[in-house]
């Protein structure tokens, strides 16, 4: 099978999952098969890293920083067009996202989802993808022909070992032009850093209101933790920004990670699943953070914090690791 | 400005998913449903451009449970409604509806398609990048603000981490929303009655469409690692547990 990765630039080069890429494609090209990575920018990062695959070609190779969606869109459609891949592999990523379906319309290729499982059947793929917020995963078949978009984390990382040579290919100048990178914010550095934290408490869904999250304060600051939330607790406003675990939060590995109603949907574990223990307490038995956890219980997050409070209350806890 | 959102009713995520006997599909019969939340982002963000910039929100709703929450659009400050049929009781595939969604896009002569960045249902790729690809308009995705100019739009991205992307976009447009500028906002009572006396409009299945991607060949739960230590069954002996975990040093 000829197999085509699209790598994931950061403004800086690649992210960590491009490697991944390389890995799912050699596990289904078969001998006799071609691994070729389309390289959005950043072509000397590229030549640096990329040597696992056959062939790499370097895409928008004048772009300095982020390509825009639309830009990365066009220069791949004519490579596919040209190439005739029988499989496309993008990452799951804020860039991916708007590559896989867009490519999948435009030349009239299958396209898959939230994969996490890949394995060669013959003149098919056998394709899993998680669904449903990480609670089912769909196995489907399909045929030459498709683009699957990979959950980073999913595979091993190929060796970054550098390539023999770097293609570049032009772009057409006209393309892609309706919108333009305008800036890049980084996060300020005052203020809390999750990724520094030993102890993280982490709320989900279910934490209701300000009520809530004042108990979970509470109780954080009783076990020396940093309070965070999942994405529906940060989007509905009750924590900042900041304190959000995930995909488009922050990545953590606290030393001990509490999870409380945190339904643990495909997102949330990228920003948390390598933590060194997580403990946690969901009411759905079902929920997808129980495929992670180290420590659980099937109860009500509200009736544990209570008796958390008051079991803390008859006897503290000493602080966390050396800041005891 | 006129902008079109998209609305998809979706399996309330804290439901128990019963699976059909032979494993082909989510059993509906007893789903609750419930508005995608980031179509609920979305639709706040329609409705914050909308107040910014004056025009008209068209509210594009589909699933078991659409009326209701087309009235519950009209009641946050959309102008019209209309409830786009899909097959009852099967996955409504981003990929299946978007010929419709794009078509309805333009027949209404919109400026702007915002939806949510995902939902829990598009096996096969998310709505926004077909619609994009459909209509030949600049899409993005996982937007977290959005903001009118001479121009265009104002878009930020997130990117994870922290970091923000800021793109300038010309219209017309398609977003894919992550997060709205505001949190959506709460209706009262009051205002979801008067708004049960607006009318829906229907539209149904018309364009061209393309097929799911693939054959599914089962669902199942995820693999679990039995090697969790169970704390305890009830809330009480869980919050021991986890105080003797901590104490003892056995975690971190």
């Amino acid at each position: 099978m000829k197999v085509l990765v699209i790598s994931d630039p950061s403004d800086t080069g690649f992210e960590p999952v491009s490697l991944e890429l390389i890995t799912a494609a050699r596990n289904v090209c078969g001998e006799d098969g071609e691994v070729t990575v389309a390289a959005l920018g950043h072509p000397d990062a590229a030549k640096d890293q990329f040597g696992a695959a056959d062939k790499v070609v370097s895409l928008l190779s004048e772009t300095v920083g982020l390509p825009t969606a639309e830009a990365a869109q066009a220069a791949l459609a004519s490579l596919v067009v040209e190439d005739r891949p029988d499989v496309v592999l993008v990452a799951y990523s804020a860039l991916g996202l708007d590559i896989g379906p867009w490519l999948a319309a435009r030349c009239d290729l299958d396209m898959l989802a939230y994969v996490t499982g890949l394995e060669r059947d013959g003149a098919d793929l056998l394709v899993r993808s998680q669904i449903y917020g990480g609670k089912l995963d769909a196995t489907s078949r399909i045929g030459a022909g498709c683009v699957l978009s990979l959950t980073p984390g999913a595979f091993e990382a190929a060796p970054s070992q550098p390539a023999s040579d770097v293609l570049t290919r032009g772009t057409d100048a006209e393309a892609g032009n309706s919108s333009r990178l305008t800036g890049v914010d980084r996060p300020e550095l005052t203020g809390v850093d999750l990724t520094q934290a030993d102890r993280i408490l982490c709320v989900g869904r279910g934490i209701g209101d300000e009520t809530g999250i004042e108990q979970a304060r509470g109780l954080a600051t009783a076990l020396s933790a940093e309070l965070a939330g999942s994405r529906p607790v940060v989007d509905g406003g009750l924590l900042e920004k900041l304190r959000q675990v995930g995909k488009s939060g922050q990545k953590v590995k606290p030393g001990l990670y509490i999870a409380l109603g945190v339904s643990g949907a495909p997102e949330h574990l990228e920003g948390m699943s390598s933590a060194e223990a997580i403990v946690a307490i969901n009411s759905d038995p079902d929920a997808p953070i129980f495929n992670v956890a180290h420590y659980v219980a099937t109860c009500d997050m509200f009736d544990f914090m209570d008796a958390l409070e008051e079991l803390l209350e008859e006897n503290p806890v000493a602080a966390a690791g050396n800041a005891a | 400005m006129k902008l079109l959102v998209v609305l998809r009713m979706m399996p309330d995520p804290a439901c128990e998913l019963e699976l059909l006997e032979d494993s082909s599909g989510v059993d509906y019969e007893w789903l609750d449903f419930k508005l995608n939340d980031f179509d609920d982002q979305a639709l706040e963000e329609a409705i914050l451009l909308k107040e910014a910039c004056g025009g008209e929100v068209i509210a594009l709703a589909c699933g078991e449970g659409a009326g209701r929450v087309l009235q519950m659009a009209l009641a946050r400050g959309a102008d019209r409604a209309i409830e786009y049929e899909t097959e009852p009781d099967e996955m409504i595939s981003s990929r299946v509806i978007a010929h419709d969604v794009a078509a309805i896009a333009k027949n209404e002569g919109v400026d702007l398609v915002l939806t949510g960045v995902q939902a829990a249902e598009d096996l096969h790729g998310q709505l926004a990048p077909y619609l994009s690809a459909i209509l030949s308009w600049p899409g993005l995705s996982g937007t977290s603000h959005v903001a009118l100019t001479d121009t265009g739009l104002a878009v930020s991205q997130e990117r994870g981490g922290g970091v923000t992307a800021h793109y300038a976009v010309n219209l017309p447009a398609v977003l894919g929303v992550q997060t709205a500028s505001k949190a959506p906002r709460y209706v009262s009572g009051s205002k979801l009655r008067e708004a049960s006396k607006l009318p829906i409009a229907t539209a149904a299945a018309e364009a061209e469409r393309l097929e799911p991607s693939g054959d599914l060949v089962k669902l199942a739960r995820p693999e679990r690692d039995e090697a969790a230590t169970f704390l305890g069954g009830t809330a009480e002996d869980a919050a021991a547990k986890f105080l003797d975990l901590i104490r003892s040093g056995a975690v971190a």
